[in-house]
Parts: C-alpha cells; sequence; structure tokens
C-alpha cells in the first residue's frame, strides 16, 4: 500500500466524471469505466464475477484489474479473493478517489506488472487455485502478464490455436453461417470441430408435423425440448470425452441451459452468435446466463437486455465468405436462366409480401422460398419456392442489374422504420460485387458509405426512382458494386469476424486460452524421423497436412495391410492412454 | 508354468479384489513366478498383496505428461512407450492375465511376449476381442445389471479357472502401518471408519446423510470415535462433515495415510462405513466388518466386500443400479437409508449383536455377504420381500450361466428351493410373477438358436461352395439379427442376446469350418440356456429334477 501511496502521478491516468457524476478512468487515452454510468457497469460487472465464481464452486477468485467501482460491489462474494492491478498509478487514482475500506478489509492486493512478485502469493502454490477472472479493459492493458497468470490456472495453455466446436442450428439461414464460421476459423489456423446435426433435422420436421395437428400442438414444445436434450446429450457424451476450448454456437443451436451449465463444469468456454433480431426470437433470454459470451448484430439495443440478463455482450455483424460470394463470368446458358434487371432473393416474409408486388411491373424476379404460389407471385418467380444453393445465389446476384434487398419483418408492411442490424445479404451483395438498392436500417452506415458504396430506400417510391435512375446508369452502377466490394473484402468478411470474435473472447471477462497440447502435423512428424522407418511407413498413409491426433493415428492404422505391426500398435497404445488420460483428468482420481 | 503375468492398470481397491486370484494361482502353481504390473502410484498397495514375485511399474502420471505436455515431442513420446513396452518385453510369460477393463491394456497385452493370455487383448486387425468366456460374460454384468449378479472377483477366479477356490480378500498389513495406527488412533473406544468419496461421484453418498447418521450413532455410542479417511482430495467433504457433526467426536486422517498406513487404520477400526470404494475392499482383506451404501453407479452384486458377514445396503428405487452411462440428476437413491436406522445397524456391530434383526426398510435392501454352495459369492437379505421380476430372472440366470461357464451341474430343483427360499416363491408361480409372454419369447430363442445351430454344423462339418457359404452367411446374420431382436425386446431376456454378441464379436482367426463350429457351439450354448430357463419359468408337468 505504501508503495501504491508513494507512486508518483502516472501520466497514463486520466480521472473524469461520468453523466451519472461518479468517478470515471481513462488509462492511456481508453475508456477503464463507462463513461455513461460506471457504478452500474461495476455492479453489473461484481454479480457476473459473483456467479461465474458460485458456478464453478470457487472459493478462490483472482480478479485481474481492480476496476473502478467494482469491488464496492463484491461483496456476493464471500471467498478468498485476490486481486492483481498491473497499473500502480490506476491503484493510486482509485483508492484516493473511491472509498474501498470496506472492501480491502477483506480482500488481497497484488499492485505492478512484476510477474514474479504477483507469483509469490500463496495461492499460486495451493492446490486449489480457483477462478481467474479478469477485467476486460485491465486484460487490454496487461496482455502478458494476464496470459503468464492465467497460465498457472490453465496448465499447458500456451498462446496457441483453439480447438473449437462450432454448432450450428438444426435448419435455416443460420445454417450457412454456421458454415462460414468454421471455414473462417479454421482458416485462422484453429482447429474446427463442425459438427453435423443435419441428421435431426427430419425429426424435428416430424415434430412440427405432428404439431399441424391441433389436438397434439400442446406436444410441440415437449417433443422440442425432448430432441434437444437427445442432442444435448451426444454432444456432452462426445465433449466429455474430447473437451473443446470453446463451444461456438450460431442462432437457433440446440443447447440448452443445463448442457450448456455441464460443458461450462468441463471448463468449455461457451460462445453464441446470436445472428438474429432481438426483439423477434425471444429464446436468448433463457440463455443469456448460460454463455460466457454472446455476440449479437443489435449493438444499440441489444446490449442493455443483455447486460440486465446477466449476459456478457459483444457486437458482432454479419459478414459473407468470399469464397462462395464473388463476382463470376456467367455461363450463355445461366446468362439464360438468370439475367434480368431486378431480382430479389429472399424468405416470404410478411413485409417483403407486401412490398415488392408493386414493383413486379419492373420486372422484378423473386427468388427463394415460403412465397405465397398465387398471383402476383405466380407470374414474378421463375422457380417458385425452390431453396436456392449458395452457388446458385451467387449466380442469381451476378446476372441481376440491381439487386433488391429488403430486411425481414414479420409485423411491418413494407419496411421496417426502427430496422437496426445489417442483414447477410448486404455484405454478399458487396462480396459479389453486385449493385444492391437495400432498406434503409440504422447501422448501415457503420459498414457501408451510402451513395458511393451501395444505395437505399426508404419507401417505395424511393425504390422505385432508384430502380429507373440506376437502370439507365450503368456505369454509376459499377462503380458503386466495385467500390462495395473493395470495402468488403477489406472489412467483413467472415474471417474478419471471427478473428473480432476470438479476440474479444480472449480479452473477455473468462480467459479463453487454449488447454491441451496442440499436437503436430503428420507431415512434422514424418521429417523428424527418418530413423524411424517402421513409424514413416504407417505415418505416409494419411494426409501430411492432417493433425496427427487419435483421429488421424486410426486412419494410418486402418490403411495397412495384414496383422497389426509393433509400431501400429505403439501408436495405438499412444492414442489409447491419451485418450484415457483426458478422462481420468477430468475425472480425478481417488481411491 | 514357470511365469505367470497379472496386468492390472486400475486402481487399488481393484488390485485387492485380485488377491483371490494371487493365492489361488500360488497354490495350483506353487514354483512359478508370479509378476504384477500395476501403475506407479499403487506400487505399496501391490506390495501388499501375498504371493508376488515382482512388481512391474507402469508411471502412468509420468505419461500422462509427456501425451499431454504441450513442450514434448511426438517422436520422443513414441520412443519413451516403446521403451517402456521394451522394457516389460524383457519377460516372457507363459500365461498373462489382463484385469484391466480398458483398450489401454488390450494394446498393452498384445505387446507383451507370452505365450497365452487371458481377457482384454486385440486380434490380429486391432478389434478388441476376450476369449475367455468368463470375461466375455462381464459384458452382461455390465449391460444388464439387474439379472446378471456375479461379484466380480468370482469373474476373475473363473477367468484363471479357480471358480470356488475358497480364496479370501488379502493383504499383509506391514507393520510400521500397524504402528502408524497405533499412534494416531485411541486405546478402548469404538472406532467407526468413515470413507466418503468414490472413485466417481456417481458412487458417492451424499456427505448430508453420513452427518446424519453419525449425529444418531454418536447419540447411541457416545464413546464412538469416527475415523475420517481419504485422499487429500477428499478434505473439503471431511471438513463439511465436522461442520454438520458438531458432537461427534473425530479422528481425521483425510489425505495424511499412505495406502498401506490406511490398512493399519482400517484394521485397528471396528467398522468401516462407506459407499462402494477401494477402501471398503482394504477392509474386507483385513477382516474389519464393512456397512457399505451403495448409491448410483455401485451395484452390490457386482462389488460388495468378498468375504463373509459384510453388510450392504442398496436402494429398491426402479432405476437402481444405474446404467453405466447414466447421468442422474435426481439420485433419489440417497434418500432411502435413514440416518437411525442406519446409526442402529452400525451401533449393533460394534455390540457385536446381529443387524439381521432390524425392522425392514421400505426403499432398501439389506444384504449379507455369504459364500453359497458352488463358492461363489452371494448376497443374502436380510428380510424375506416379495420378488421383483428381475429378482426372479436373476436367481435362475446365476444357476444357468454358472453350468455353461463352469461346468456346474445344474439343478431345476434347487433353484425353486432358492425361489422359495429367498422370495417364498413356489415353482408354479415363476410364470405369474414375470411379463407375459417370455416363455413364449424363450421358446422362439431357443427355435433361432437351433437353426442357427444347424446351419453353422452343416458349413463346419462340409466344404461349401462359395455360394454354399454365402448362403450359411446370410441365414448365420439373420439368426444372429433374430436373437438380438428377441433378447432387446424384453430388458429379462438381455442377457441372452449380450452372451451371444459377445462370444460372436471374439471367434478366433481361424478357418472357415473352426470358425463355424465355435459358432455353433454358442449357439447351442443359447439353445441350452433358453430351454433351462424356459423350464425354470414353466416346468413340464412329467419333468423333474436334473434339467437335460
Amino acid at each position: 500500500m505504501e508503495r501504491i501511496r508513494r507512486a508518483s502521478t502516472d501520466s497514463d491516468i486520466e480521472t473524469l466524471t461520468a453523466r451519472s457524476g461518479a468517478l470515471s478512468i481513462r488509462v492511456g487515452g481508453v475508456q477503464e469505466t463507462s463513461a455513461e454510468d460506471p457504478e452500474q457497469e461495476a455492479r453489473e460487472l461484481a454479480q457476473y464475477f459473483a456467479e461465474r465464481a458460485h458456478e464453478a464452486a470457487a472459493r478462490r477468485l483472482v480478479l485481474f484489474g481492480m476496476g473502478v467501482h467494482t469491488l464496492r460491489f463484491l461483496s456476493d462474494f464471500d471467498g478468498q479473493l485476490l486481486v492483481i492491478e498491473p497499473s500502480i498509478g490506476l491503484a493510486r487514482a482509485v483508492l484516493e478517489r473511491v472509498d474501498l475500506s470496506q472492501a480491502l478489509a477483506r480482500i488481497q492486493l497484488v499492485v505492478g506488472e512484476d510477474l514474479a512478485e504477483a507469483l509469490r502469493h500463496p495461492i499460486f502454490t495451493a492446490r486449489e487455485r480457483g477462478l481467474l477472472l479478469a477485467h476486460p479493459s485491465a486484460r487490454h492493458r496487461a496482455r502478458a502478464l494476464h496470459d503468464a497468470l492465467a497460465e498457472r490456472f490453465h496448465p499447458g495453455g500456451t498462446p496457441s490455436p483453439l480447438d473449437v466446436a462450432v454448432i450450428p442450428p438444426l435448419y435455416g439461414g443460420a445454417v450457412p453461417v454456421a458454415e462460414a464460421s468454421a471455414r473462417a476459423l479454421t482458416a485462422l489456423g484453429h482447429r474446427v470441430r463442425e459438427i453435423d446435426l443435419s441428421a435431426f433435422w427430419p425429426a424435428f420436421q416430424e415434430i412440427f408435423r405432428t404439431a399441424q395437428d391441433g389436438r397434439l400442438a400442446p406436444l410441440s414444445e415437449s417433443l422440442r425440448d425432448g430432441l434437444g436434450r437427445v442432442i444435448g446429450e451426444m454432444l456432452l457424451g462426445r465433449f466429455e470425452l474430447d473437451p473443446p476450448d470453446l463451444i461456438f454456437a450460431v442462432a437457433g443451436a440446440p443447447l440448452d441451459p443445463q448442457t450448456l451449465d455441464r460443458l461450462g463444469q468441463l471448463g468449455v468456454t461457451r460462445a453464441l452468435w446470436f445472428c438474429e433480431d432481438f426483439r423477434v426470437m425471444r429464446y436468448w433470454s433463457d440463455l443469456a446466463r448460460s454463455y460466457d459470451t454472446i455476440f449479437h448484430i443489435q449493438p444499440d439495443d441489444f446490449a442493455g437486455p443483455l447486460r440486465e440478463a446477466g449476459a456478457y455482450g459483444v457486437p458482432l455483424p454479419m459478414g459473407f465468405d468470399p469464397d462462395l460470394h464473388r463476382p463470376i463470368e456467367l455461363s450463355s446458358e445461366e446468362r439464360r436462366r438468370y439475367e434480368c434487371d431486378v431480382s430479389f432473393l429472399g424468405a416470404g416474409y410478411h413485409n417483403r409480401s407486401q412490398f415488392l408486388p408493386a414493383l413486379f411491373s419492373m420486372g422484378l424476379r423473386v427468388y427463394g422460398t415460403e412465397w405465397p404460389l398465387t398471383a402476383p407471385f405466380s407470374t414474378a418467380m421463375p422457380e417458385p419456392n425452390i431453396r436456392q444453393s449458395s452457388a446458385d445465389a451467387n449466380r442469381i446476384f451476378n446476372a441481376s442489374r440491381i439487386n433488391l434487398n429488403l430486411h425481414s419483418s414479420p409485423w411491418c408492411d413494407g419496411i421496417n422504420p426502427v430496422g437496426d442490424f445489417v442483414n447477410p445479404r448486404t455484405f454478399e451483395l458487396a462480396g459479389a460485387r453486385c449493385f444492391q438498392l437495400v432498406d434503409e436500417r440504422r447501422d448501415l452506415s457503420r459498414f457501408f458509405e451510402i451513395g458511393t458504396e451501395l444505395e437505399t430506400f426508404a419507401d417505395i417510391d424511393e425504390c422505385r426512382e432508384k430502380l429507373r435512375y440506376y437502370l439507365d446508369h450503368p456505369d454509376e452502377r459499377s462503380e458503386i458494386a466495385a467500390a462495395a466490394h473493395r470495402r468488403a473484402l477489406s472489412e467483413h468478411t467472415y474471417r474478419h469476424r471471427m478473428e473480432s470474435a476470438i479476440e474479444a473472447l480472449s480479452a473477455g471477462p473468462v480467459p479463453l486460452i487454449p488447454r491441451r497440447n496442440v499436437l503436430p502435423s503428420v507431415g512434422s512428424v514424418l521429417e523428424a524421423s527418418e530413423d524411424e522407418p517402421g513409424l514413416r511407413e504407417i505415418l505416409t498413409r494419411v494426409d501430411a497436412d492432417r493433425v496427427l491426433d487419435g483421429d488421424a493415428i486410426s486412419l494410418a492404422v486402418g490403411s495397412g495391410d495384414g496383422p497389426l505391426t509393433r509400431d501400429e500398435k505403439l501408436l495405438l497404445l499412444m492414442r489409447e492412454a491419451r485418450s484415457e488420460i483426458t478422462v481420468l483428468n477430468e475425472a480425478g482420481d481417488p481411491a | 508354468m514357470k511365469r505367470i503375468g497379472i496386468l492390472n492398470l486400475t486402481r487399488f481397491g481393484d488390485l485387492i479384489q485380485t488377491t483371490p486370484v494371487l493365492a489361488g494361482l500360488r497354490k495350483r502353481h506353487p514354483d512359478a513366478e508370479i509378476h504384477l504390473i500395476v501403475k506407479t502410484r499403487f506400487r505399496e498397495a501391490a506390495e501388499m498383496l501375498p504371493g508376488v514375485d515382482e512388481i512391474h511399474e507402469i508411471d502412468g502420471d509420468a505419461l500422462a505428461r509427456l501425451l499431454v505436455d504441450p513442450d514434448s515431442n511426438f517422436l520422443d513420446a513414441f520412443r519413451t512407450v516403446r521403451y517402456l513396452v521394451d522394457e516389460l518385453s524383457r519377460v516372457h510369460f507363459d500365461v498373462l492375465f489382463n484385469f484391466t477393463h480398458s483398450r489401454t491394456s488390450a494394446v498393452l497385452l498384445s505387446l507383451l511376449d507370452a505365450d497365452h493370455t487371458v481377457g482384454y487383448d486385440l486380434d490380429r486387425r486391432g478389434s478388441r476381442r476376450v476369449e475367455n468366456p468368463w470375461l466375455q460374460h462381464m459384458s452382461s454384468l455390465v449391460r444388464a445389471r439387474r439379472v446378471t449378479r456375479y461379484n466380480l472377483v468370482d469373474i476373475y477366479l473363473g477367468a484363471a479357472g479357480l471358480i470356488g477356490c475358497g480364496e479370501p480378500l488379502y493383504v499383509q498389513v506391514p507393520p510400521r502401518a500397524r504402528a502408524f495406527a497405533l499412534e494416531r488412533l485411541p486405546a478402548n473406544v469404538p472406532l467407526v471408519a468413515v470413507q466418503l468419496g468414490a472413485s466417481t461421484d456417481t458412487k458417492a453418498w451424499a456427505v448430508s446423510r453420513y452427518a446424519e447418521s453419525l449425529n444418531a450413532l454418536a447419540r447411541l455410542v457416545p464413546e464412538m470415535r469416527a475415523v475420517l479417511v481419504g485422499v487429500p482430495a477428499e478434505k473439503q467433504l471431511a471438513h463439511e462433515l465436522r461442520n454438520a457433526c458438531p458432537e461427534v467426536a473425530f479422528e481425521e486422517l483425510v489425505g495424511e495415510t499412505s495406502i498401506a498406513e490406511l490398512a493399519g487404520v482400517i484394521e485397528r477400526c471396528d467398522v468401516l462405513l462407506t459407499a462402494d470404494t477401494g477402501t471398503m475392499h482394504l477392509a474386507g482383506a483385513v477382516g474389519t466388518t464393512t456397512c457399505s451404501i451403495f448409491v448410483g453407479l455401485g451395484n452390490p452384486w457386482e462389488t460388495a466386500v468378498y468375504a463373509e458377514g459384510h453388510w450392504a445396503l442398496s436402494s429398491r428405487i426402479g432405476c437402481a443400479p444405474c446404467h453405466h452411462f447414466a447421468k442422474c440428476g435426481f439420485p433419489a437413491c440417497h434418500e432411502d437409508v435413514p440416518a437411525d436406522w442406519l446409526a442402529e445397524l452400525i451401533a449393533r456391530i460394534l455390540r457385536g449383536e446381529d443387524p439381521g434383526t432390524l425392522p425392514a426398510l421400505p426403499r432398501a435392501d439389506l444384504l449379507r455377504t455369504s459364500f453359497d454352495e458352488h463358492g461363489l459369492l452371494d448376497l443374502l437379505p436380510a428380510h424375506r420381500r416379495a420378488p421383483r421380476p428381475h429378482d426372479l430372472m436373476a436367481v435362475a440366470y446365476r444357476a444357468v450361466f454358472l453350468e455353461s461357464l463352469a461346468g456346474r451341474p445344474l439343478s431345476l430343483e434347487q433353484i425353486w428351493r432358492e425361489g422359495e427360499r429367498r422370495y417364498g416363491v413356489s415353482p408354479q408361480h415363476w410364470a405369474e410373477l414375470l411379463p407375459g409372454g417370455i416363455v413364449e419369447r424363450l421358446h422362439r430363442l431357443e427355435e433361432t438358436a437351433r437353426s442357427g445351430e444347424e446351419a453353422a454344423r452343416r458349413l463346419a462339418r462340409g466344404r461349401p461352395d462359395p455360394a454354399e457359404a454365402r448362403r450359411a452367411g446370410d441365414l448365420l446374420r439373420q439368426c444372429d439379427e433374430r436373437t438380438y431382436d428377441i433378447a432387446r425386446s424384453e430388458p429379462l431376456l438381455a442377457p441372452l442376446g449380450l452372451s451371444l454378441e459377445a462370444a460372436l464379436e471374439s471367434l478366433p482367426e481361424a478357418s472357415l469350418p473352426v470358425i463355424a463350429q465355435r459358432s455353433a457351439d454358442e449357439y447351442a450354448a443359447l439353445r441350452r440356456r433358453a430351454a433351462l430357463l424356459r423350464d425354470i419359468i414353466a416346468p413340464h408337468p412329467t419333468r423333474k429334477g436334473l434339467a437335460t
């Protein structure tokens, strides 16, 4: 404490008054707390920390970063509390201005960036070290110290690729989002387990059909819950044998709170990309406390409700996959099939079926599913209610002079006047270097410059007017589409999104660190094993780029002829022992 | 027989359960060397086992570090594993038993140098196989837990050809361990050892239940001392227990004993209160009476103490014991033994009175360990009750499988007597206490088995052309499927399907006639079992006595 008192005033530290009147601090120009209401933020953060500690049954909590007001509100945690604050300046500023006398009576505070000093604390030699949680801002300020400490809580952790299980929904528009996320994470070098739940889709459809009989409708929810439990148990079974570092679930993924809680007990970090309108899809509130982080697409309006529900929310807008949505040359046959002045591709939501007929006279073609098959739609749909693959969708985009993009709404008659988030189609059309005319959205200008990278409309008259104008001005269309394409490629791919997501998770309050050894590739072992001809012969049976995990060993050994060789058996022994150890380490091994 | 090896890479409780096999082998082969291969952390336990000439260690912890440490190199790990196997392979075994139920141990067994192996092994293609019929029967034991009733020690003894050899659990307690116990425990007071944790949470009884029982016991036997034992990870449980029992006098040794010292401590105690744990087997081996609460995964029929006169409590709830893959969110079985009743039971053990005269519990059975006329461990219920269907079938299966596994002659009258003795059920009432249709299903199983047997024998006798062989193969496959379907359709018949499945999966790698002959034998065994069960359940009016 004396050292803190004597510390000279840190020029990096700025003390400010927040709008609520409470103290707010900026460190190195970066806001340490909310500039609006830091006390409320601290209250929520403290509640979050206490709940995480409670869930983990941790009697010891190590808090990285002291925050400004957080410690005042951490009375719900009654175990041993160690706070490590890397910045002496911040500690001094807080201690001078915030009354922490009650809190300090029950916590131990270690200040400074000296790792050795922090590690001298007895907690780091205790058998049960408890739980390490971090103030995101402190983690951002002193990443190296944080990771070095986290290593003590997660032995074997290294700043290396993560083992990620991407959990898709059973059906719907978020399935391709999950697939694209998995591809992007793989491209970023992470080990990705793509979970295919398509086998359960027929079961879900059967439940849906059953519920259409009005007498059986009340059963629908319990049947869906039952199916969710089956899927959850199946996934848990797999993950208990070999837990990933991160579960990255995409909106609609069939994981219930019980399953998520048990995943948390396995030490798996749980993230959800809720890429839906929170006002329409309400199920997020049941899951809010079960995920460590919820990524969402409505930064302004959803952040508050998420916080109130006890969730840690991080905005993560939609994106596109440049391998799927890209400029292409169409064949003459494709041109014959798809070429048109204006097209719209999407599902037949209420607002769209109200809005679009007014444009049929301008030659609008409609693609997608769930549209009424009666007039006037029957005449405007060359492929009525056919689900288009991503490749065909890209052909439709590229073959249309103007692509109309109208965000869906189940209640508006046309354009949603309070629409905020930007749909994937916006990014996909930009990625395909296609000119688009999109309904006005509050967040659109965060991603594209309106007028130079895309065009918008606020009502049907403006839409008609701009359609006419841009059909007559092909050069302007190309220029705008090219600008959008450049912007999309440099900022809006799923790879960008996944980079942001992993960074946010790494800087979030729950440490996300690879917990297990990252296995070598088959090729790297082959290179190093010149004097092991038996082993080399086995390993050359599988792709050199493959990670040398249990599956690769099974494949290599199983591809051999005749009785097992000694080296094959030794590899099997390593595989079996490794999987047994994983299970044993989770279970402990008392008498 | 020069050298016999036993591979046991399990926990110390399982090691202690191999002591009857060790003693039996020692008697049968007095001049042979007996080697034990164990995990390093259980070497101390292995040193207490009698009749072992040499102990080989596998340092599982070091291996674990090597295989999961991010800094270790794959090639180094490969070479270390090879070195470990090479060192073990220097010893040539005439016979090597594997009593570890893991695939790791099966791969290891296949790598070691033995003329003959018994237990979990690999075939030439790397699939797991179990040739010994007793160990094959483990799959029924594990998957049809309510109707298959053999103690694990009897399975081991059967696998070693020693069934009914009369050898008990036994460990040699080192003098230093006895001295430790003398020093740490008071004299002249009743000592009740309490083991709170278990190898998995799904076997451990709730701490709150222990606490209520000890509080009640302290009221009945105020001079009693509760001796808390366990591993360091169980200290928190001990802390919770002590907080909940302010009136109980404790001697806390949790995390403070080696395995040998634990043996010394348990030997000094008058009774051990525990769930299904290694400490329970240790108590059986040092002659201390146990009172074991089997909850969750614990099944007294499989793992009760292999010695006479121990007490096991087992819930009568419909789901007990848990299936091995079950994850119970509502462990109601923990609530089925009232604290006051349990305290009275332990008090009677301490006073040398018969606990069997306590009133019956509505939701739990009190079972006493004993040995049956074949020398197999049996559990005798302290109170006669109306049987549940699986109770009756378990009596039948135990005799039917003993005939095929150990060649013990089976007497229908003896089985019926057993039904009368345990449950008061006379032969003519068996069928009405069992689900309708069971006799008809057994008849269909018998017929299916007969078809399978005939097809397999034709295949074994003749020299079929490829088309004939294919037809016979198809017919056999149909018989297999039909058998499994019938057996799965009635849970009480599951062991019949499981036993055929386990036997066919482990057929030897041999010529077609040999495999066909073995398949025919397995079908014949199935037919025999189904016929016997049918005779037991629905006795033929003219048939008496020995089954044919």
